[in-house]
């Protein structure tokens, strides 16, 4: 129960936080969020497109540099460098080995005893090969750039301005709404969460039975589930009183200055260079 | 289950893009006929609904706790296409400003959570719960049921695009470009871990959270009740027969497609002369026949459609043998239909009286 309060408290905080961090002065937060995100989304499409290492090696410098430029704090930008490669290098770890990417031993770990584990043949002795390392070094590179440019493009644009970049990527008008109110009401029913899981953890002298716990985080979710379809009514009535009437109708932003156009014809110059080295 | 950017290649990533954008426009139609104005809050809060609702900590047995989906929830309460569009904004947001699942995998991750998942579940759920009562023990037991299958359709069929990553994308000196564990690898890992834990889970939310609707707010577990009102019974019939058609005029699709990949027989359902041909593969020698598995060969039962040829067929052309595999399903299909019928008969006596109710829920969604 904490574990899930600590939780609601962190995403509230992280909300927070990119909303402060969007505010700050910097490359990136400076420019348009039509063009942050057609340029960001295009240099990650870029990143899973590239082969050898060294271009996702440069990729990754080319992030690194883009989150200095726009200040970020380091705790931050650390935070998601070392957390999801550190997961994304415990999933990949076994692909080092012979028995999933065959190819020149490093090291040889382990002779097994038998040849079969389960419906799974081994071979005479398992090992690190040269290709193996070559396949989780590109893996970690890879999820390593994609990572770095999605924190940057959350964390210098406000999401209400984020989201209505989005249109830029062809995104229709109607999900862009949607998505924008989503995103108001987000916070109100991680509140609410938080609230349901407080409210019972302050009640709370011992744990009870698991079906007891399931039945009362069951009866969270329910509650949660009624405040939402009641909350939804009382929306909507608000927007019919505004003279809403169905059809999704959003701020039209700003024309792009030279600004967007420049960081544009650079990502496009960089991306090109790095689909050319490969 | 969020598969994050780097895992799967563009070959798999932008045809997921590709059957999500004509899924969404589909449901987007689809939803302004059925909700009109009302949709648009309602959605938009689902989906936030959706997005908390992954964060509660479900207890299971042993003292640890998982986190549950909620799309079948979700599809159960608003109906599986509202619930596919407010797990996909759920999905897209979480991607966009917290870095939960990848930008490029947007619409893999929809295609699994939020195509797969509710709709199973869903399909699941009402075929348990059929026109049932709100106050039935069939209504919880369908949700749960329908959570425990739903999230594992969704996790086979990531498992499956994790698995499809090193034939699609390899380089030059064949090494895998994205995940490199092929289907061996990825099917089972994720299987195991969704059957055994995961699974039930999301049945424990899924069922409990209908549970405590049933008690508390039955009125929004209207999905039987306004569906009946919509579509007559023999419309859901011939819906269904058309389905079934469309399946059974497919099946030859087993003979031609293993035929085209030079695939051999599914893994463990060789027949004996396959298996002597293995375990030569295997220890390089002659082969044998496991003698236990040559006498019940003999000894056993007898199909009365072997290999769904009909008799005399089993070394035909493709081409006749496609005509005995249409027929086998159509056998296969009918005797079914009958089995569920007498079944539902069964289960109809015991429900008797209990259906009066369920006009006065419809409307809600």
């Amino acid at each position: 129960m904490r574990r899930a309060v600590g939780g609601f408290a962190r995403l509230l905080e992280e909300t927070l936080v990119n909303e402060r961090s969007a505010e700050a002065p910097g490359l990136l937060q400076s420019l348009d969020a039509r063009a942050k995100a057609l340029g960001l989304v295009g240099l990650i499409v870029i990143a899973t497109l590239l082969q050898r290492p060294v271009a996702l090696g440069l990729a990754y410098v080319l992030s690194l540099l883009l989150g200095f430029a726009s200040r970020l704090p380091a705790r931050r930008l650390a935070r998601v460098w070392l957390t999801v490669p550190l997961f994304s290098a415990a999933i990949i770890a076994p692909a080092t080995l012979n028995v999933i990417t065959p190819g020149p031993a490093l090291l040889v770990l382990w002779h097994p005893a038998h040849h079969h584990l389960g419906p799974w043949a081994l071979p005479p002795a398992v090992t690190i090969t040269t290709s193996g390392l070559v396949v989780a070094g590109r893996f970690l590179l890879r999820v390593g750039v994609c990572v770095t440019l999605a924190l940057l493009l959350a964390a210098t644009t406000r999401p209400d301005r984020l989201l209505r970049g989005l249109r830029a990527l062809g995104v229709p008008r109607v999900f862009v709404l949607l998505l924008g109110m989503m995103e108001r009401y987000l916070s109100v029913f991680l509140r609410s969460a938080q609230e349901i899981h407080l409210a019972r953890l302050s009640r709370t002298a011992r744990l009870g039975s698991t079906r007891r716990e399931q039945a009362w985080v069951a009866a969270g979710m329910g509650s949660l589930l009624r405040r939402t379809q009641a909350l939804g009514q009382a929306v909507f009535h608000a927007m019919l009183s505004r003279g809403y009437t169905g059809e999704a109708r959003l701020l039209d932003p700003p024309r792009w200055g030279a600004q967007e156009w420049s960081f544009l014809a650079g990502v496009t110059c960089l991306a090109a260079a790095l689909v050319r080295i490969g | 289950m969020h598969i994050p950017d780097g895992y799967l290649g563009p070959q798999t990533y932008a045809p997921a893009f590709a059957v999500m954008g004509g899924f969404w426009a589909i449901a987007s139609v689809r939803l302004k006929r059925a909700l009109r104005l009302r949709q648009v809050p309602l959605l938009a809060l689902g989906a936030a609904f959706s997005f908390v609702i992954m964060m509660f900590n479900v207890p299971i047995p042993g003292g640890t706790t998982g986190h549950a989906v909620g799309a079948v929830l979700v599809a159960i309460v608003l109906g599986p296409w509202a619930a596919s569009i407010a797990v996909s904004l759920a999905l897209i947001l979480q991607a966009l400003l917290f870095g939960d699942g990848g930008i490029t995998a947007i619409g893999a991750n929809c295609l699994n959570m939020g195509v797969v998942m509710p709709f199973v579940g869903w399909g699941v759920y009402r075929l348990v719960a059929g026109a049932s009562p709100a106050h039935s023990a069939r209504q919880w037991l369908g949700a749960a049921a329908g959570g425990y299958v739903g999230l594992n359709a969704a996790a086979l069929s990531t498992a499956i695009m994790f698995g499809l990553q090193p034939m699609l994308a390899r380089d030059a000196a064949g090494r895998a470009l994205y995940c490199p564990f092929g289907l061996h690898i990825a099917v089972p890992v994720m299987a195991l871990e969704h059957l055994l834990v995961f699974g039930w889970v999301e049945a424990a939310a899924t069922g409990l959270v209908v549970a405590y609707l049933q008690r508390a707010a039955p009125e929004m577990l209207p999905y039987a009740a306004s569906q009946q009102a919509r579509f007559s019974r023999r419309a859901v019939v011939t819906r269904l027969a058309i389905g079934l058609g469309v399946l059974v005029l497919l099946t030859p699709l087993g003979l031609y497609l293993p035929n085209a990949l030079r695939a051999g027989s599914a893994w463990g359902e060789w027949g004996s002369e396959e298996i002597r041909e293995e375990v030569a593969r295997e220890t390089g020698g002659q082969g044998y026949v496991p003698a236990g598995l040559e006498r019940a060969e003999k000894a056993g039962w007898k199909a009365p459609l072997p290999d769904y040829a009909l008799p005399g067929q089993a070394s035909a052309s493709l081409g006749k043998l496609s005509f005995s595999y249409i027929l086998s399903g159509a056998i296969g299909v009918a005797g079914l239909v009958l089995l569920t019928l007498a079944t539902r008969r069964a289960w109809a006596r015991k429900d008797e009286g209990g259906t009066a109710g369920l006009d006065a829920h419809s409307g809600q969604t």
